[in-house]
């Protein structure tokens, strides 16, 4: 039993070790090959999601507000789900590729070394670009934060860093959850392009504005449990002693969704027949 | 002979896409859902002011808005031809892009059309089910406005295109446009496609108008819904050929310039 303990542990240890390696590797990589350019790709993505804060705020300014969410509201939750999609995708890119990888063959590369091919993918291609996006969306949050005059105590600080963690990993679970159709369809780009980007747009707004069969699809494909749940303590909306739990809920929810992403990836690979040659 | 070949690109490109079809129709499916979810938002502003008018503008004239608007945006789009582009100079198979009897830019225009096709049919068919589905969907004040917008909309696709064809051409010096595509997603978000201009402060409407993007899907949507008289149509036009113009001289200026960069190594 011992035993078995020590070694578990002693993977553990490998597997930080290996995402700590490669994600020295990455970065040193994206600065040496893109150089300057990386600070400029930066600069650009952070200006791109400027253009939605702009719209997003602009288009509720108008308006009293959205389900009892005022426009700054609705741009705190933007960030969160703008830094749950980046904390939640820095491991998830090679899987993005899933049609190409299973339709040319490409995954027999993974499955040919004696590691686990779910692990070398995950830290094939971390994405150290998305720092823009968590600059932008933590220097969003503070200002919104800040300008709406909620004020913060030990528990709120301590919720809002828990409910990034939770949120980022039902983010993960989400990205990942539909790559696996690919060994049965060859190509899944519109279902996993739906649930990473169709069904995004669900973060902006508060649920309760959907009618009860969408609400239960993004209880279904968690997007609720991202930004809207963890962030009703944060912004004031829900100060029930409850409304504390909903960070915890959404790690768990998060937590599943990944499993439930390791069965169907298990059974998919069982049905991946190589191509070419 | 050179126009069915192109023809024939654009329709292998199709067909290329239209070859897993079980991913066309979920793409179709979740093009609905995509709708709706905005459609809801709307439902719930509008329901925060009791349907009253905003900034001028009824329930059903944003509704109306944003479902012609999904037409409208599709239509003009021309992305992916700048990425193609870009593809294709990494790979190196640019060069046999430059050996074949057709000009390069006309393959590249003829495959996105494949593209385009891919993503138009089925807005169309969503549309035409929404205006069943929601109804109240506001029509053209005559058959004139109807023609003029179908005019405006191809003027439209135009400047879109010939947009990207100055980004494409940016890949001649930079090889990743990518970066460019961000910085310019500022602009674009601000052309009219996700939320009309009419809710913008006005200062950033000055800035809008002063822009190619919301010639492009803006213009057609302001003559469908009649915001636009009949002598401001012609006005309309005429800033829509204005950006036409500039931008295809831009690009094939740029064109000529960059083409004699290209460097393929290997064999």
């Amino acid at each position: 039993m011992l035993r078995k303990c020590k070694m578990f542990c002693h993977r553990i240890a490998w597997f930080f070790q290996l995402c700590g390696m490669t994600l020295s590797m990455c970065w040193r990589g994206y600065i040496s090959h893109k150089g300057w350019s990386a600070l400029v790709h930066g600069i650009g993505l952070i200006v791109g999601y400027l253009g939605d804060y702009v719209v997003l705020y602009s288009m509720i300014m108008n308006f009293p507000g959205i389900a009892g969410f005022t426009a700054l509201d609705v741009c705190f939750l933007y960030s969160m789900g703008l830094i749950c999609y980046a904390l939640g995708n820095i491991h998830t890119r090679e899987f993005w590729k899933i049609d190409d990888l299973v339709l040319r063959g490409g995954l027999d590369l993974y499955l040919v070394r004696p590691v686990s091919p779910l692990v070398q993918m995950f830290v094939r291609d971390i994405q150290v670009g998305y720092i823009s996006h968590l600059i932008l969306g933590l220097g969003c949050m503070l200002m919104v934060k800040g300008m709406s005059g909620i004020p913060w105590d030990l528990t709120h600080w301590a919720l809002f860093f828990f409910s990034i963690l939770a949120g980022s990993v039902v983010m993960s679970g989400i990205s990942l959850i539909a790559t696996p159709l690919s060994f049965w369809w060859g190509k899944s780009r519109s279902v996993t392009g739906f649930i990473r980007g169709g069904l995004r747009g669900t973060l902006h707004y508060p649920v309760t504005i959907y009618p009860k069969f969408i609400q239960l699809l993004i209880y279904i494909i968690p997007y609720a449990f991202v930004a809207y749940y963890p962030c009703l303590y944060l912004l004031g909306k829900d100060t029930s002693p409850k409304a504390v739990l909903y960070p915890f809920i959404s790690m768990l929810v998060g937590i599943a969704a990944n499993f439930a992403f390791w069965v169907f990836w298990r059974l998919g690979l069982k049905k991946y027949n190589s191509a070419g040659g | 002979m050179k126009l069915y070949a192109y023809f024939l690109m654009a329709y292998f490109s199709l067909k290329e896409s239209l070859t897993y079809w079980k991913d066309y129709i979920s793409f179709i499916i979740f093009s609905v859902f995509r709708l709706v979810l905005q459609l809801c938002a709307w439902y719930a502003l509008y329901h925060s002011v009791d349907f009253s008018p905003v900034m001028g503008r009824s329930y059903e004239t944003m509704i109306t808005y944003y479902l012609v608007m999904e037409i409208v945006g599709n239509f003009t789009s021309a992305n992916g031809i700048a990425g193609t582009l870009e593809q294709r100079m990494s790979s190196g198979e640019i060069a046999t892009d430059m050996l074949r009897p057709a000009a390069p830019r006309g393959i590249l225009i003829a495959r996105s059309w494949g593209e385009k096709l891919y993503y138009f049919i089925p807005s169309v068919l969503i549309f035409f089910a929404s205006v069943v589905v929601v109804g109240g969907i506001q029509l053209p004040a005559s058959p004139g406005v109807f023609t003029a917008f179908l005019l405006s909309l191809c003027l439209g696709y135009l400047i879109n295109l010939t947009f990207e064809l100055v980004m494409a051409t940016f890949a001649f010096w930079f090889v990743e446009v990518n970066t460019l595509r961000w910085f310019v997603s500022f602009f674009t978000a601000l052309s009219g496609t996700a939320v009309p201009l009419w809710l913008f402060p006005s200062w950033l409407q000055a800035v809008c108008r002063a822009l190619p993007f919301q010639a492009a899907a803006y213009i057609p949507m302001q003559i469908y819904l009649g915001g636009t008289s009949p002598a401001e149509i012609f006005s309309a036009f005429g800033t829509q050929v204005f950006w036409i113009i500039g931008l295809f001289l831009l690009q094939e200026w740029l064109w000529q310039r960059g083409k004699r960069r290209i460097v393929v190594l290997g064999g």
